[in-house]
This record gives structure tokens, sequence and C-alpha cells, in this order.
């Protein structure tokens, strides 16, 4: 279903408290692993489920932001803009913090602290590096979100991608975005890691 | 004037009073980092679809959000408590007056108006929800759906962190076509004295 109205807001006000979305969050990732743990789902499905929510929170911001832009052409335009007005916009971050490529269509968007997580860790006193404790997996479950939702903004502005994303050393964590050369062949399949990476499909 | 008060029944809270607390809330939020409204309507927006999608259950659904809500009221409240400052209230009729001119202003943005029914009960209208913005229900869910009933379990969750058990129930809402949102709060037990007789 969509509950879509269109563009025209019925309110005035432009803000709300940072702690709102702050508890949506915390609140939407609980509830999310409870249905899992009563639906059975394992945890590629927890983090697909995730991911779609994402992905329909990404198209509905992009419709937001980029209405009065002109269409972007190039593909490094897209993720540039990603990298800097999107990141802050939705994080309140300024960009991110590395962004590779390999010219070929596959991208890499590193944040070394992601504000989605930060206060998930900030409640232990040492990060931890071990890939399989409680934070990582929870950490995972916001990110699979944020993936989500780059796929949707990607969507929007007329891309077809796959995004992973990992975390090797927590709290850094990385998003991998591959972009087919024509958006009308088949999406390839990444490989699946073993240290915590999702599949997009 | 006084006759503002004419309408409600037992308005034991002064316009004095409630101009203070809609002040209080205003300070409040000022004071609050801040998001983008529309990143996190939509966020909230996306969460329900996402919950119909993977649940189907309307009703189940509902009691979800509710659940959701109830969850966040209960760490919410600590920092409602710190940052707007408040001491105890009197009765139940300010507590109802405090959520809805400091505590949805300081969070939300926006103020409630609050009607008292009787000693234990009050109703909030809230005009211009955010929640709603940019929302259309489809008519399978319109009269089913409690799109906004987190903020049932908010204020649920709220209140029983300072011992005031209730019962909040969504009774009117923009997205069915009522002229306004509205939501119920009971109060069903008071789990220890809070009403003291304090020199404010």
């Amino acid at each position: 279903p969509t509950f879509d109205r269109g563009m025209s807001s019925l309110t005035t006000n432009t803000t709300v408290s940072s702690s709102c979305l702050e508890y949506l969050l915390l609140a939407a990732v609980q509830q999310y692993q409870a249905l899992s743990t009563e639906l059975e789902w394992d945890e590629s499905t927890l983090h697909s489920k995730l991911q779609e929510l994402g992905e329909h929170l990404g198209i509905r911001v992009l419709e937001k932001l980029v209405k009065d832009h002109a269409r972007f052409h190039r593909e490094l335009d897209i993720i540039k803009f990603l990298c800097k007005d999107f990141w802050n916009h939705c994080f309140n971050k300024n960009q991110v913090d590395k962004l590779q490529t390999n010219h070929k269509g596959t991208y890499v968007i590193h944040d070394y602290y992601f504000p989605w997580i930060k206060k998930i860790s900030s409640s232990n006193s040492m990060p931890s590096h071990d890939a399989n404790t409680a934070e990582v997996k929870v950490a995972l479950l916001y990110l699979n979100i944020t993936a989500g939702l780059i796929r949707g903004a990607i969507k929007n502005l007329g891309r077809i991608a796959t995004v992973t994303v990992e975390i090797q050393q927590y709290p850094k964590c990385f998003f991998t975005i591959k972009m087919p050369k024509d958006p009308k062949t088949s999406i390839e399949k990444s490989p699946a890691t073993t240290d915590g990476a999702t599949q997009d499909t | 004037s006084q006759s503002f008060c004419a309408v409600y029944v037992m308005a034991s809270v002064s316009i004095q009073d409630q101009k203070r607390l809609s002040s209080k809330g205003d300070t409040a939020f000022a004071n609050m980092e801040k998001v983008n409204c529309e990143l996190f309507v939509m966020t909230y927006g996306a969460i329900v679809i996402q919950l119909v999608k993977d649940i189907g259950d309307v009703a189940k659904v509902n009691t979800r959000l509710e659940a959701m809500g109830y969850n966040i009221g209960m760490r919410l409240i600590d920092e409602f408590l710190s940052k707007a400052q408040i001491k105890r209230c009197k009765n139940f009729q300010e507590t109802a007056e405090l959520i809805a001119r400091v505590g949805l202003k300081m969070f939300l943005g926006v103020e409630g108006s609050i009607k008292s029914k009787d000693d234990t009960t009050f109703y909030m209208d809230l005009s211009n929800n955010p929640l709603n913005d940019f929302v259309e229900l489809p008519p399978q869910f319109k009269g089913k759906l409690n799109y906004c009933n987190l903020l049932c379990g908010v204020i649920r969750g709220s209140l029983e962190m300072v011992q005031l058990r209730v019962q909040c129930v969504y009774t009117k809402s923009v997205l069915n076509g009522d002229d306004c949102d509205q939501i119920k709060v009971s109060l069903e037990e008071v789990l220890e004295d809070v009403f003291a007789d304090d020199d404010d």
C-alpha cells in the first residue's frame, strides 16, 4: 500500500527535536528485532526488511530534496550528491568520510562514526573490534535501513543499484554501491561475506 | 477572558498557568537540537507502511505502534523532566496541560489543547499533528488503522514512569476526515501518591 498524499504539508513547523528521530529509529529497530524473533526470520530476512523500509524512505526523501534541481546526468554526480547533500540532510553530518571508486560502476562510501549508531556505542567505554558482539549486530540493523535509504535515493534519481553495508572495524562502516552500466540489464549479485555483510537483491 | 473557561468542565488550570506552560514549552523546544520535520514524519510513514507489509493485520499494527510508543515514552520521560524542569503536578488536569503545552511542544514543536471531562479523564486536541503530513489513508485503512497510535504509547509509557497508569486512545483523526486529531487519556491507577502540596 502507499499512504502518500503528495507534496503539500498540513503544518507550518519545519523542525522537530532530533530526539524524536533518535527515539523513533531505536523503537523501530527494537520492534523489528522482536518481530524477527516472533516470525522466526533469519538475519538476512530481517536485514532485507529493514532495507525495504529504508528504500521506501529514501525514495520519498529524494523526492522532496531534489524537486527543484536539474536531473543528474553523470553517475559520479549522483554519488557526490549522496555523499554531501543527502548525507547532510539525513544524518546531520557535513559529508561522508571517504569515497572510493573503481570507475567501473562500483563506489564505496566510508563513514567512520555514523550518526545513527553513535548512541549504541556511547553506552560502552570502548567500542569493540569483535565483529560478533551485540553492538555490531544492532548497529547493522540501523545500517541496513541506511543501505536501503541510499538505494531508494539512487532509484529516485533514475538508476538501479545494489547497496551493501559492512562493519569491519567498529564503529567504522562502509557502503558498497554497484551501479550496472546499462540499467536494463539484470542486477549482478555480490558474493556474500562472512563478517556481517548484507545482501541487497 | 473567563468565558473561555466556561466551555470546559472543571478546568482547574488557570489561563495564567496555561500561558506559563506554553511559554515553558516554547523555551524548551527552542533549546532542543532539531532535525528536519519532513525527514522525521517520512521516517514514521515508512515504518508504518513496512509494519503493514510485514504484519498484515491492521489491529496488530495498531498494537505494535502503541508498543513502540510505550518504549519511547519510557525513555523520553527522563529527557522531558530534566530539560523542561518540571515540578510535581498538583492534579491530573495539570498533567494534561503539561503534556499538551510542554511535552508535545518540546519534542514535536506543536501544542495540543486540553478538554477535561472529569478528574480522571481528558481529551487532547491536536489540530496540526506533523505525523499526518503527506499522508492519505487508502479506503481499506480508514477507520481501522490508528496511524498515529505511537503517540498514545508515548503518553502511556511516560506517564507510567511517573506512577500514573493510564489508558490512552485515539478518538479522532484528520486522516479519517475528522476536524482534528484527538487523544483520550483516562487515569486508571495512581501507583504511588504524586499529588503533593508543593509550594511551586
